[in-house]
């Protein structure tokens, strides 16, 4: 690797970060559902595959190559136009299901997939031909967009009515429909979204610290879930937290108010790529995610003699980052009150 | 649909993008009907959205969030009406509206200049997608695609190969588009670039692209 690269990346930094984009995040548990590609989908097309070529060979010069002696257009659309029903197929039972293990590890098929690998009918080709030849001479003739005026919002007059509005707009073209192979949008909508939203606290800003009335200092008599307890009246009185929960790293719970299981996921994801598993509060920071139109939650990663307990608050708006240390520490004395206390009686 | 403020997808096609409405205009106001933004082309198959008029957005909108629900509702629409594929060009950077469009979009690939500067952001925007994850744990990452490649220029071809060297194969796509003033003549005329009259040897490089993201999609649905 040249100087002008070698001195500026760590080569071992870079390759964790390309393993980690390939993986599932974070033990990330997706639900599975079903790819829709309806009653006539027969399978996936077999792909050569070509081997792995990390570190080999110098990269070969590439430029764009010269227009083929042959009909370009013929050339081009044999690779642009494959139809489904003219592709080699497996049956659906050939496909292996893949083991947990392999979802982590498994390469996808290689791209390198030659046009001249399919055979698609005569007739497909000449419409194919075709369509390309006609959409590169309408193309080159007026450009790519139909519409030769433009489209201006439309403007509507104070008094108009609804029916006063008149726009010129490009004709709509309804997409025919075609199964995606992408997740219905619908269907991967995060969960966070649909979380029920807690009861309304009246809007106000974060408060700042040092208006701050400090939490009740915690008894180390108290259970832990007690004392805990107090220590949320604290947080949705002065701070102006709507609802918390507080969590362990392993994602065992506390105390919840949401009954968001995967609010908690999220925030232990957080805490978990902010690396504050193991580093002092000076690295821990604050984490926060917009989960709402007007709801923030903020992940407080805090140390105690239990580990690191993630506490997640929902609020309004991000919260400074005195306040978010002043939660932390509350937080901390709250967790270690019984720690506290005996070093105090036995000093 | 161009989710660049600076509007390049639309002014590389044609003049009306200056005053289309398009994505930030739906990002400042939600019940903008979808269907004015919609705007066919030539191409049966494609259809543009511009990026828009309002440009309050630019001045004020850099917090990520803000405009996440609106482009999950987009989403949904188009693809109720039946679109199989949206591609969505965002302004370079990792937060704003790029960053709540990666949280909603199923997958990504990053376009990276073949050169020493671009090749030494690659870590940080990694590193930044990566946490992106966390948030959209359906993000998948289809590659790194080199552009603007100069095989006559040393300094280019080390690039690639640093980067060749460094990631695994699957997050490097093995088509790179190469620099050409083809692309400057295209954009000039308001073309793609394969409209153009020799225009085939430039489809055909796309076309590669096309093949690459199509077994990575292939890949990604076999794993779900």
């Amino acid at each position: 690797m040249s100087d002008s690269i070698s001195a500026w990346v760590d080569k071992d930094e870079m390759r964790r970060l390309a393993e980690s984009l390939l993986s599932r995040p974070f033990g990330h548990e997706l639900d599975r559902l079903e790819v829709d590609f309806g009653s006539q989908f027969e399978g996936f097309a077999r792909e050569v595959q070509a081997e792995p070529t990390r570190g080999s060979a110098p990269v070969a010069p590439t430029a764009l190559p010269p227009a083929p002696a042959a009909s370009p257009v013929e050339t081009t659309s044999q690779a642009a136009v494959q139809p489904a029903s003219a592709r080699p197929v497996f049956s659906e039972a050939e496909v292996p299901a893949a083991s947990p293990k392999e979802e982590v590890q498994a390469a996808p098929s290689s791209p390198a997939v030659e046009a001249s690998s399919t055979n698609p009918s005569p007739s497909v080709m000449r419409s194919a031909v075709q369509f390309l030849k006609k959409a590169q001479a309408e193309g080159r003739a007026g450009g790519v967009i139909r519409s030769a005026r433009p489209t201006p919002p439309p403007s509507v007059s104070p008094d108009a009515g609804d029916e006063a509005v008149s726009v010129s707009s490009p004709p709509v073209q309804e997409a025919r429909p075609i199964h995606s192979p992408f997740r219905r949008v619908s269907d991967i909508e995060s969960k966070v979204e649909e979380a029920q939203e807690p009861i309304a606290a009246p809007s106000h800003p974060p408060i700042s610290v040092n208006k701050l009335k400090r939490p009740p200092a915690p008894s180390g008599d108290d259970p832990i879930l007690a004392r805990v307890i107090q220590f949320g009246k604290w947080l949705k009185g002065p701070v102006g937290v709507r609802n918390f929960f507080v969590s362990n790293s392993e994602g065992k719970i506390l105390i919840d108010e949401l009954s968001n299981p995967k609010l908690i996921q999220v925030a232990r994801s957080l805490a978990g790529a902010s690396g504050s598993g193991s580093s002092g509060e000076s690295e821990l920071g604050s984490l926060h995610v917009r989960i709402g139109e007007d709801s923030i939650l903020e992940v407080v990663p805090t140390p105690s003699q239990f580990g690191i307990l993630i506490l997640g608050l929902v609020v309004e708006h991000p919260l400074p980052e005195d306040l978010i240390h002043e939660i932390r520490k509350g937080l901390e004395e709250v967790a270690n009150a019984r720690l506290i206390r005996s070093a105090a009686r036995r000093s | 649909m161009d989710a660049d403020p600076q509007g390049s997808v639309g002014l590389s096609l044609t003049r009306q993008s200056r005053v289309l409405p398009g994505f930030y205009d739906l990002m400042a106001d939600p019940v903008y009907p979808i269907d004015r933004l919609i705007v066919p082309t030539r191409l049966e198959t494609l259809s543009l959205v511009a990026a828009g008029q309002t440009s309050d957005y630019e001045l004020g909108g850099g917090e990520m969030g803000v405009t996440l629900h609106r482009v999950r509702e987009f989403l949904r629409s188009v693809e109720g009406k039946g679109y199989e594929v949206c591609i969505v060009d965002t302004a370079a950077g990792l937060f704003g509206a790029t960053a709540d469009v990666l949280s909603a979009s199923s997958a990504v690939i990053i376009p990276q200049q073949a050169e020493p500067l671009g090749i030494r952001s690659v870590p940080k925007l990694m590193s930044v997608l990566a946490r992106m994850r966390v948030v959209n744990p359906e993000l998948s990452v289809l590659g790194l695609l080199l552009t603007m490649m100069q095989p006559g220029l040393a300094e280019s071809r080390e690039a690639a190969q640093s980067l060749k060297d460094i990631l695994p194969s699957e997050l490097l796509f093995q088509t790179m588009i190469p620099r050409d003033d083809l692309f400057i003549r295209a954009s000039a005329r308001g073309l793609p670039v394969g409209a153009m009259e020799n225009g085939a040897g430039a489809m055909a490089v796309f076309d590669r692209v096309r093949m690459e993201v199509e077994a990575k999609l292939t890949a990604m649905a076999q794993r779900k």
